[in-house]
């Protein structure tokens, strides 16, 4: 779980990308070493942190909710960041980028599953977090729409394939507020599905469940929505929702279609405070 | 609900540890200017950032909205920037008039698609102060480029002098950039001794570039390809490279 927690963090910081503002100006010492090939740490940078509140399943396929919080952090040169991302993108950075085109590696964090967290989990044992990594490719061919597929091997709690597609759009409603949405397919192979939704013998006397030989193929199917309103320069809050209804096997493990729910809905609200650090800013 | 009992250490604690060191790297902020920067005594100033604007069409756009290239060679901008440059420094250096191929430092390098081939090629522009600005021999020159910004849901780069048009559901915003970057060369090594870009102006402006930019009216927008009969237009960039350069200037210590 450290590790978990550690690896969450470093995505949070890659991934957080909000709309930032200049404040203040900081005069501190040079820093004593330089990197060649990097630019340098002096001058001005943007810092955001916030939090984000989510209301999401306990696990995947469960019909309990909980709730859970994440701090928001980013920091970047100024008017560097912004860009589109979506609630459910990995945490990516672009190596290729031209003409609306991007792709590169990403990385997402799938938490762990603790039976005695959720009678339903009952006898079918813990399931520890997984680290999947790959790439992703996404294309604008204007401003407000966007396709993206992210494919993704998981390390950890399962070894299988995961790919998500996406597409949104994004309509800037006035200056301050922008409203995106669109459709999301996730597909699975075996390997990413067995753990979370198989059943063998084993679980299922210790569980009372029919015992279940998960595959892989078609794994969910929803929409997505998100507004962003940018308060002043410095604040702004967000909020999303987020749904998927399971397909194949996993809408067919007894563990959901006994003890959960094939809809799954993921709220969320957050907000978050930028401000300028370095540089000696404008007259 | 359910809370996992070890969030709070095993989470939160270690994010809020890593979000104030980087804090702390962040701010280990510039400033004071190198020991090189001072022993410099004579300098000549380049400037290659005016010769176009660019009109760039972003959010609700139709499919075959591309961006608009103007000359704006004859509002003389570059001119502007040396003259203002020489006036900022002259108290602290020897100013020379130095002639070069303006062409050749605006000529500004389109970005490789491979992000990762930005950092390995080495910066042109020592080269061109070598070859193509006379006279040689001063002990560091001072050279204003275009440089670029990323903007909008996709990340579009955006270069030198220019507007963005963004258009919503309801209504549209208009936002002038002049963005560009400053380094002073060591005159005899050819060397970067220190590379800058310009710095944003207000800190309360709703879009935020990586340089100097303002809102304005959606008005000022050049059309018929004649921006150059655009006084407001002019006026208004004119003031902000103005203001943005004693900005930037400043940060580099050099007045």
């Amino acid at each position: 779980m450290v590790q978990a927690g550690r690896v969450l963090l470093l995505f949070i910081i890659m991934v957080s990308s909000l709309r930032a503002s200049a404040q203040s100006a900081v005069t501190l010492p040079p820093p004593s070493f330089t990197l060649p090939f990097l630019p340098s740490l002096s001058g001005l940078w943007t810092v955001t942190i916030g939090a984000n509140g989510n209301v999401q399943p306990d696990f995947e396929g469960a019909r309990q909710d909980r709730l859970s919080a994440l701090p928001i952090f980013s920091i970047h040169r100024p008017g560097s960041a912004a860009g589109f991302v979506s609630p459910r993108d990995g945490a990516s950075f672009a190596l290729f980028d031209w003409g609306g085109f991007r792709a590169g590696p990403v990385g997402k964090v799938r938490a762990g599953r603790t039976a005695s967290t959720d009678t339903g989990l009952n006898g079918l044992g813990d399931v520890g977090f997984a680290v999947e990594l790959g790439g992703f490719a996404e294309y604008f061919p204007v401003d407000w729409f966007r396709t993206r597929v992210e494919v993704r091997r998981g390390f950890g709690g399962h070894d299988g394939i995961v790919s998500d597609l996406s597409a949104d759009v994004i309509l800037p409603i006035v200056q301050r507020v922008t409203w995106s949405g669109g459709p999301r397919f996730t597909w699975e192979d075996a390997h990413a599905t067995a753990p979370y939704f198989g059943i063998n013998a084993e679980q299922a006397a210790a569980s009372g469940l029919l015992a279940f030989d998960a595959k892989g193929g078609s794994h969910s199917a929803g929409a997505g929505t998100q507004v962003r309103f940018q308060v002043d320069p410095h604040w702004e809050v967000h909020s999303y929702v987020e749904y998927d209804r399971l397909l194949g096997s996993a809408a067919a493990s007894p563990l959901v279609t006994l003890r959960g729910s094939p809809d799954q809905v993921r709220i969320g609200l957050g907000a978050s405070y930028s401000f300028d650090v370095g540089g000696s800013g404008a007259p | 609900m359910n809370r996992s009992p070890g969030l709070r250490r095993k989470i939160i604690m270690p994010a809020l540890a890593a979000a104030l060191l980087a804090v702390l790297v962040g701010s280990c902020a510039t400033i004071d200017a190198p020991a090189k920067l001072q022993s410099l005594r004579t300098v000549g100033i380049v400037s290659a950032v005016g010769d176009e604007f660019m009109l760039t069409n972003a959010g609700l756009t139709g499919f075959a909205d591309s961006d608009q290239h103007f000359s704006i060679q004859p509002w003389g901008i570059d001119d502007l920037m040396v003259t203002r440059t020489a006036a900022l420094l002259g108290s602290r250096f020897q100013v020379q008039p130095v002639t070069y191929r303006r062409a050749s430092f605006a000529a500004g390098e389109r970005a490789p698609p491979i992000a990762v081939m930005n950092l390995l090629h080495d910066d042109p522009i020592k080269e061109f102060v070598r070859s193509e600005v006379s006279p040689q021999g001063l002990d560091g020159y001072v050279i204003i480029t275009k440089a670029t910004s990323t903007y909008g849901s996709r990340r579009r780069t955006v270069a030198g002098l220019g507007i963005i048009r963004t258009g919503a559901v309801l209504g549209s915003y208009a936002e002038l950039y002049a963005l560009y970057e400053i380094r002073v060369i060591d005159g005899r090594e050819f060397k970067v001794i220190d590379k800058r870009p310009a710095v944003p102006l207000n800190s309360d402006e709703m879009v935020r570039l990586a340089g100097p930019s303002r809102p304005v009216d959606p008005s000022l927008l050049p059309t018929a390809n004649e921006p150059g009969l655009n006084d407001q237009l002019k006026a208004a960039l004119t003031d902000l490279v103005e203001r943005s350069l004693a900005a930037t200037l400043q940060d580099f210590r050099l007045d």
